[in-house]
């Protein structure tokens, strides 16, 4: 049996800006890995970044104190930096997703997030699209904040994502 | 010792450690079993291409390939991918990628294309040594969505110097893609790959 152990899978399947997954991280894991595939928009919409806040085990969506680094990679064009000592979310963590057609592709890993005298550190890499340009992704983020962290928001920057699976793992450490 | 997490959410609920009656009955529910699933592994020996075509991308939306003992049998050869789209392979300049390399030397370079016959997933390598990486491939299996992949390897190059990279690319046609294939740039190339579905 390996030590992947699905915890959530959250499906969009209507046009919304933002998507709550609470209440799945937990003393059970340290570690947990999140796989997003197949988001898309409606036919038309601007590309948009899909940014993630985590929420804490008050159900409040924090909107502070994230530094995050990231590298753009573009096939069209030179690459391209980004990052932030003071952020209100984790910019483009799963990457960005333009117009119906395209889609994207995206994994993270979250380290320590229930942990409440730990920050909240993520790694992540991602695919997608801007326009015709095809873009990739691969960074890192923390919360520097320790509370504990029981879920996560993922926020599109402008036009609603129509479709989506987002699913949620625990890497299980037996002893 | 059993124990069961509370997770409001877990929807396998397949946390912790079990008891004999409750792996009974998680087996019984069609839960129990990891989320990362071997379809194929393969081992090849001075090969030119090596060809994963049951890939079951209608089964798994993401799909992951490792790969270790990378050698070519030619210094500096990358390894390429391409794809089968209703298992034919496409080898036309469509791909497009874009990765960053970084070598233990000091070097950093970009390195991308947007009319591409293949995308390079790792950095050439020389032949005493192997190099290891992984691919993660989405929306394989969805005919009406581009078929894209993030990617990460690391190695030595024909000098003897480190090197790693990371990035990602795509086939940007929509189709199902259902095969995948890994070849050097000339000659033959061994290592050892296994192709994993994540579990839904």
């Amino acid at each position: 049996m390996s030590n992947l152990r699905l915890i959530n899978e959250t499906e969009v399947t209507s046009s919304v800006s933002s998507v709550d997954i609470t209440d799945v991280f937990s003393a059970d894991f340290d570690i947990y890995k999140i796989t997003a595939d197949n988001i898309i928009q409606a036919s038309g919409s601007s590309v948009s970044s899909l940014n993630l806040k985590f929420i804490n085990s008050s159900g409040s969506i924090i909107s502070t104190d994230y530094d995050y680094a990231y590298l753009q990679l573009r096939s069209d064009a030179s690459f391209v930096e980004v990052k932030s000592t003071s952020g209100t979310n984790l910019d483009q963590a799963l990457g960005q997703v333009d117009d119906n057609l395209i889609s994207n592709g995206a994994v993270l890993y979250i380290f320590n997030p229930f942990n409440s005298s730990s920050y909240t550190f993520i790694t992540n890499q991602a695919s997608g699209s801007s326009g015709s340009s095809k873009r990739f992704l691969k960074g890192i983020g923390v919360l520097h904040q320790t509370n504990s962290i029981t879920g996560i928001n993922i926020s599109v920057s402008s036009s609603n994502i129509t479709e989506g699976k987002i699913r949620i793992f625990g890497l299980r450490v037996d002893s | 010792m059993s124990y069961l997490g509370t997770q409001p959410n877990n929807v396998k609920q397949n946390t912790g450690l079990y008891t004999p009656s409750e792996i009974l009955q998680l087996e019984k529910d069609g839960h129990w079993g990891g989320s990362l699933e071997l379809i194929e592994e393969q081992t090849v020996s001075s090969v030119s291409t090596v060809d994963f075509t049951s890939i079951k991308q209608n089964v798994y939306d993401v799909l992951l390939l490792q790969y270790n003992n990378f050698v070519p049998t030619a210094d500096s050869n990358s390894l390429r991918l391409r794809l089968y789209e209703s298992g034919v392979l496409e080898t036309g300049t469509v791909y497009q990628y874009a990765h960053q390399y970084n070598q233990s030397d000091g070097t950093s370079g970009e390195q991308r294309g947007t009319a591409e016959s293949s995308i390079r997933i790792a950095l050439g390598s020389g032949n005493d040594e192997a190099g290891s990486g992984y691919v993660y491939c989405y929306n394989f299996g969805n005919s009406s969505k581009y078929s894209f992949v993030t990617y990460q390897a690391v190695g030595m190059n024909a000098v003897n110097v480190m090197n790693s990279h990371f990035g990602g690319g795509v086939l940007p046609q929509a189709s199902e893609v259902d095969g995948i294939r890994l070849y050097p740039d000339t000659s033959t190339v061994s290592l050892t790959a296994k192709l994993y579905g994540i579990k839904q």
